[in-house]
């Protein structure tokens, strides 16, 4: 099992809420190879809900990664009053493993809320394993609403690309 | 000349259009990208490109 399914595999089990936004949310969608990104970088949405961010925590070590804020671990213990304080700041948490793969744990998508965005979710599967993915239009416009460099380059080859596939089942209609 | 193309690149603006939210509409609504699709397809794609580039050594 990939080192990301084993997360999210744990976060299923510990009831965790979460939705994969991002790059990889947007991979979910690809319609061909052409389509899908290849980057490192995965990154979560979680609600303002200190439990839930405590049991996403304890799935994060249980699969094997480390909890970093900045560029310093996070503070133990991993408590309730741990998640209220971060909650509080909305401060960004990493989650990481010596192999190069690294999770953001991010409690803000740019100013969408969480059960607005929970609730057009979809669950898709990967060998057999549940992943909740946010809806492709709210990834896209979260992207926008950020607009940082980063995501202004994806903006720019996702909508070509996507043009593209659309053009040519157009003219090739299977 | 690096320089130049750096500058140029904080320039992009990308609005979602509607051309843009149609054709996102269009890939949403496919049944592949309903609710209980199996993706491992493409997860087994980035595995086999990281993998493919894990290997590759500089030449010269």
């Amino acid at each position: 099992m990939d080192r990301f399914l084993t997360l999210v595999n744990a976060l299923n089990l510990d009831d965790v809420r979460y939705l994969v936004i991002g790059v990889w949310a947007a991979n979910y969608y690809a319609r061909g190879a052409s389509l899908v990104f290849h980057t490192k970088d995965r990154d979560l949405f979680l609600p303002a809900d200190a439990d839930n961010l405590v049991r996403c925590w304890n799935a994060c070590d249980s699969s094997g990664l480390s909890l970093w804020s900045g560029d310093e671990p996070l503070d133990s213990p991993r408590d309730r009053w741990l998640a209220e304080r971060v909650i509080e700041r909305r401060a960004a948490v990493r989650a990481a493993d010596d192999h190069g793969m690294e999770v953001d744990l991010s409690l803000v998508m740019a100013d969408l809320e969480f059960e607005a965005v929970w609730s057009r979710r979809r669950t898709f599967t990967v060998d057999g394993i549940e992943i909740s993915v946010a809806r492709l239009a709210d990834v896209v416009t979260a992207k926008e609403r950020v607009g940082r460099y980063k995501d202004r380059l994806f903006l720019a080859t996702h909508r070509e690309a996507l043009q593209e596939l659309l053009d040519r089942e157009a003219r090739e209609p299977s | 000349m690096l320089d130049e193309v750096t500058e140029e690149a904080k320039s992009i603006r990308i609005e979602i259009d509607d051309d843009y939210l149609h054709a996102i509409e269009l890939v949403e609504a496919l049944p592949e990208n309903q609710s209980g699709s199996d993706k491992t397809w493409v997860h087994r794609l980035v595995q086999e490109s990281e993998a493919h580039f894990a290997r590759a050594r500089r030449k010269r």
